[in-house]
């Protein structure tokens, strides 16, 4: 029996496959605009931006919480070339939540937890990580840093690369611990470090990484409109001399640029060697400070607010650094040469 | 006489060949790896090739039109697809082929590869410089106002703040964002 195109309609739409109604824009719906319930929808809107201005947590130090307001249904996407500070920021983040009972999640899926916790425990005591990674931090030092591990670990949580075989580095894995920690609602913040290693499914082995960076970046678009705490959401990027200097960052994000989208704020992280400053560039900003960059001083692993006076004392010490430096070298090759 | 010129010539040579002798797919292989050995042995690289010349290389080895339509025609009973679909079927699988040998004899570099010594942190003097310039292009934001009023916790006037609170208050009992 063959069916009418009716009836064809018909079963469509009892299978949910009907063709899309027409949309339908009156002259009435737009005269509308500025009734009771058009004003009290946008006041509602208002009250509810201002609400989450108002809820903004510390970001690092009191010049980035005073420029970029860090708070609920926002996600900040950290950027940075290769071991330029996503996992030093990333601590800084959580630091100060920690010092305030505030509860963090991270996610990790480069660093192990320990030297997750390491990294914050190091900033409270005045440490320096790297000492520990390069196997020149003292005993007694170590000693303090894991003592400190408990009462971290009652506000800081970790899920690193070892939870459930590498969960982290799989989509679902990181929706699945977004939306627990979505419900619980006690969570202040969630990182993530780092974007471009989730790039497996555990329902779909045939996926590209593309296709799952992709599908992440959709899904984190739609959750952090809901979202009762600021997500970060860190990102490595291609090196500024092979992508010619680019000062647009949406070039240089590795392997999924369209991230950008459901970022409502983005920063790049370049530390400056020569006066033991970062620049915290700020690319995308829906709070108006894009184009610009904050300078924070780097001492013993944190980022501290400095004045411009500072900076250019910074930059005078570290210029006299450099020629120390150099003219050790000279001495040592004319000793060598003597010798 | 420079590199590309040689490039082209050999690819000249190369293609010259297909004009009288065989270009068949199951000879893609041997003579994609035959191209790709001279152009080795000029010391081209990846940069120099991939973009410009395996692009042409491989339209070269995909057949002509009227082959393809001739071999439709014998074929079409047993292919079960339209002749657009064969013709697009056959130059993908020599694309494939180019592609996949080319790859053999000229890995992608990565574009973060640097192979300077890392002198800054985990970057060469190259590399810190040009995200030195980078940075400079953005201006420092004067953050000291900004500050101050994060301190004080005063951004808005308590009065005004009043005002707006009752005109606003039906917003703030709803935790969800529109």
């Amino acid at each position: 029996m063959k069916l009418t195109p009716e009836q064809i309609q018909a079963q469509l739409k009892l299978a949910g496959k009907g063709p899309v109604a027409e949309v339908q824009v009156s002259l009435d719906d737009i005269e509308s605009f500025g009734d009771k319930a058009s004003m009290t929808e946008m006041l509602t809107d208002i009250g509810k931006y201002k609400k989450m201005l108002a809820e903004r947590i510390t970001l690092i130090n009191d010049a980035l919480s005073a420029t970029i307001p860090f708070t609920r249904e926002n996600l900040y996407l950290f950027c940075a070339y290769t071991g330029s500070g996503k996992s030093t920021v990333a601590a800084n983040i959580t630091y100060p939540l920690w010092k305030q009972k505030k509860k963090t999640l991270v996610i990790s899926n480069e660093e192990s937890k320990q030297d997750v916790m390491f990294r914050i425990a190091c900033l409270d005591l005045g440490l320096n990580f790297n000492d520990y990674k390069k196997g020149n931090m003292p005993n007694e030092d170590i000693l303090k840093v894991v003592q400190l591990f408990p009462e971290i670990s009652n506000y800081v949580k970790v899920l690193d690369v070892t939870y459930q075989d590498g969960l982290t580095t799989k989509v679902e894995g990181i929706k699945k611990a977004l939306e627990s920690v979505k419900k619980e609602e006690s969570y202040s913040c969630v990182l993530i470090d780092y974007f471009q290693l989730i790039k497996y499914s555990l329902k779909d082995q045939k996926r590209t990484g593309y296709d799952n960076l992709n599908d992440l970046r959709i899904w984190l678009g739609q959750y952090i409109k809901s979202s009762t705490m600021p997500v970060v959401l860190f990102a490595q990027l291609y090196s500024v001399s092979k992508k010619g200097g680019a000062k647009d960052i949406d070039t240089r994000l590795k392997d999924c640029t369209s991230i950008v989208e459901p970022a409502t704020v983005i920063i790049e992280i370049v530390p400056n060697f020569d006066n033991r400053t970062s620049e915290f560039i700020i690319h995308k900003d829906r709070f108006g400070r894009a184009g610009n960059k904050i300078v924070c001083g780097f001492e013993k692993g944190r980022y501290i607010m400095v004045s411009d006076d500072e900076v250019v004392e910074r930059e005078k010490l570290g210029k006299l650094a450099a020629v120390d430096s150099k003219l050790d070298k000279l001495e040592a090759m004319v000793r060598n040469g003597k010798a | 006489m420079d590199k590309t010129k040689l490039i082209e010539i050999t690819l000249t040579q190369w293609s010259a060949q297909f004009k009288s002798g065989s270009k068949k797919t199951k000879d893609a292989r041997l003579n994609f790896e035959e191209l790709f050995q001279k152009w080795k042995d000029l010391g081209a690289g990846f940069d120099d090739l991939y973009e410009t010349y395996l692009p042409k290389a491989i339209k070269v080895h995909q057949p002509a039109a009227a082959v393809v339509r001739n071999t439709f025609k014998t074929l079409k009973s047993s292919y079960g697809k339209t002749e657009k679909e064969f013709s697009d079927d056959w130059n993908a699988s020599i694309e494939a082929t180019g592609q996949d040998v080319f790859f053999e004899f000229f890995p992608a570099v990565p574009l973060d590869k640097d192979d300077e010594p890392k002198v800054y942190g985990n970057m060469s003097a190259t590399e810190y410089r040009a995200q030195r310039r980078y940075a400079d292009q953005f201006p420092t934001l004067d953050t000291t106002e900004l500050v101050k009023a994060w301190r004080e916790q005063k951004q808005y006037n308590p009065e005004v703040d009043d005002k707006l609170e009752n005109i606003l208050g039906g917003g703030n009992s709803d935790e969800t964002n529109s």
